[in-house]
């Protein structure tokens, strides 16, 4: 079984493909398409590690880090964002994020963060 | 004539009668009405539908092509076969539609391997031949969309048509074809915008400028021929484009622009020179400042404290006596920045004290 991952992307179409690439790499990945859904599904699995686009509705991806920190989880956390900001960045770090890319981003490379951060 | 229609029609009828045609004349009408409503709700319906159908297929077949690699390598059977199934796709207009929204939006949130995988699906498929046709013959938003999808896609191929719209009539198009021109023929390509003979708005310039963050350093090529250009706008662009990546191919043209008849021009090349650090353009900075109207002066004083050395201290400290609070903060700060300091010898009157003071203080908080 491998490791387990939350996707949480309001894209569908980019949400599919994430998906796609790490289940193709092994991983066990679950998909939430807004964030409220991804607040539920934190609460009741137990990921080693979530992918979250910044701009999601109904929770963004730094609540989303938010919660993770207020539930005491271990999960990794790693926000991706066509937000390139340095306010933005710097608050997703101060948040407690583990990892941040801005989009576009290369599918290849999200998968070498992915692995530094959980293997 | 109308009178005589109406006798002819109606008169030798009863009432009843001519009210029964009435009424059989609006049920038909409303009849029609709805018929014509109806077909085209079940039509737009089918279409949402068919869309819907359309996307879910692509994405799964785009997703599986910019991933599976090795399945999906350039000269393959299953590649060709994939360029033929959506070739045939394609002929369909609403599978088109579908299809190139989906290229595009997977090409928007992807770089690498995916992004050069879809530019290259892309041509192959031959899709933009389809936005080359649009922009012949379709209306002014079907061209400014199709402008900007070929510029995503980078079509170098479509270069041509694009440019032919860089000085449109609407801003709208112009711009978008503008846009298009850089990102579909590059940074080497950007000559285009000697052409441009209507003014480039600011926020074309950042949009270029951002575009232009894309490409590696190495590449980008020097400026100073966008300095010729009679348009004004374009050559306040160019010289910002040198600004920003500090290009020192030939400072002696930015002091010429200096004395430009465009007064923003003149202090856009102030503003390079900095930028670039030319330190012998403060020889010609006092020249300058008395070809100059007041509101523009403090501006170039600032700029001699920051090239200028002690050798314009004689020139700054006569400005002193000036009563015009803007120009003293500004050569009482330039004065600093070269190594003025205020001792009890120094004869500044109170007024000049008191801003020395507080230019000490913002420059050293």
């Amino acid at each position: 079984m491998g490791k387990k991952v939350l996707v949480a992307e309001d894209e569908k179409m980019t949400l599919k493909a994430i998906a796609f690439k790490l289940q193709k790499e092994g991983y066990d990945v679950t998909t939430a398409d807004d964030g409220k859904q991804a607040i539920e599904l934190l609460r009741t699995g137990d990921f080693d590690l979530m992918v979250s686009d910044i701009m999601m509705p109904f929770a963004s991806g730094l609540e989303l880090v938010t919660e993770i920190k207020h539930l005491n989880l271990k999960t990794k956390t790693l926000l991706l964002s066509a937000l390139g900001q340095e306010n933005t960045v710097l608050k997703a770090f101060s948040l407690g994020a583990d990892d941040y890319m801005t989009k576009p981003f290369s599918p290849n490379e999200l998968l070498v963060r992915i692995k530094k951060l959980i293997g | 004539m109308k009178a005589w229609l109406i006798s002819y029609l109606f008169n030798d009828y009863p009432p009843i009668t001519i009210s029964s045609w009435g009424i059989v004349l609006l049920l038909l009408g409303s009849s029609v009405i709805l018929i014509i409503i109806l077909r085209s709700r079940i039509i737009k319906t089918r279409k949402i539908h068919l869309q819907v159908k359309y996307k879910e297929d692509f994405e799964g077949l785009l997703t599986a092509f910019i991933f599976e690699e090795e399945e999906y390598a350039a000269d393959s059977d299953n590649y060709k076969n994939f360029v033929k199934q959506l070739t045939t796709n394609a002929r369909n207009e609403l599978k088109r539609e579908v299809l190139v929204a989906t290229i595009l939006l997977l090409h928007r949130d992807f770089k690498g391997a995916p992004e050069q995988r879809l530019v290259k699906l892309y041509a192959d498929v031959g899709l933009q031949h389809y936005a080359f046709k649009v922009i012949k013959y379709g209306s002014w938003y079907e061209k400014a969309f199709e402008f900007t999808e070929l510029g995503q896609m980078q079509v170098e191929n479509g270069l041509p048509l694009v440019l032919e719209y860089v000085n449109h009539y609407s801003t709208t198009l112009r711009e978008e074809a503008q846009f298009a021109a850089v990102r579909m023929g590059g940074v080497e390509n950007m000559r285009f915008l000697q052409t441009l003979r209507v003014s480039i708005s600011e926020w074309q310039q950042t949009r270029i400028m951002q575009e232009l963050d894309l490409f590696p350093l190495d590449q980008i090529p020097s400026f100073y021929y966008l300095l010729d250009a009679k348009n004004a706008s374009i050559v306040i662009f160019g010289l910002k484009l040198i600004a920003k990546y500090r290009q020192t191919d030939d400072p002696d043209k930015l002091i010429g622009l200096l004395y430009h008849e465009n007064v923003k021009v003149g202090l856009c090349a102030l503003d390079c020179l900095i930028a670039i650090d030319h330190y012998p353009a403060a020889d010609e900075l006092p020249n300058l400042f008395y070809t100059h109207d007041a509101e523009y002066q403090p501006t170039i004083i600032t700029a001699l404290g920051l090239l200028g050395n002690e050798t314009h201290m004689p020139f700054l400290e006569a400005l002193l006596e000036n009563t015009d609070y803007d120009l003293v903060m500004a050569t009482t700060k330039s004065l600093i920045r070269l190594g003025f300091t205020l001792s009890p010898s120094t004869g500044l009157s109170d007024f000049n004290k008191e801003i020395y003071k507080h230019a000490r203080y913002e420059l050293v908080p």
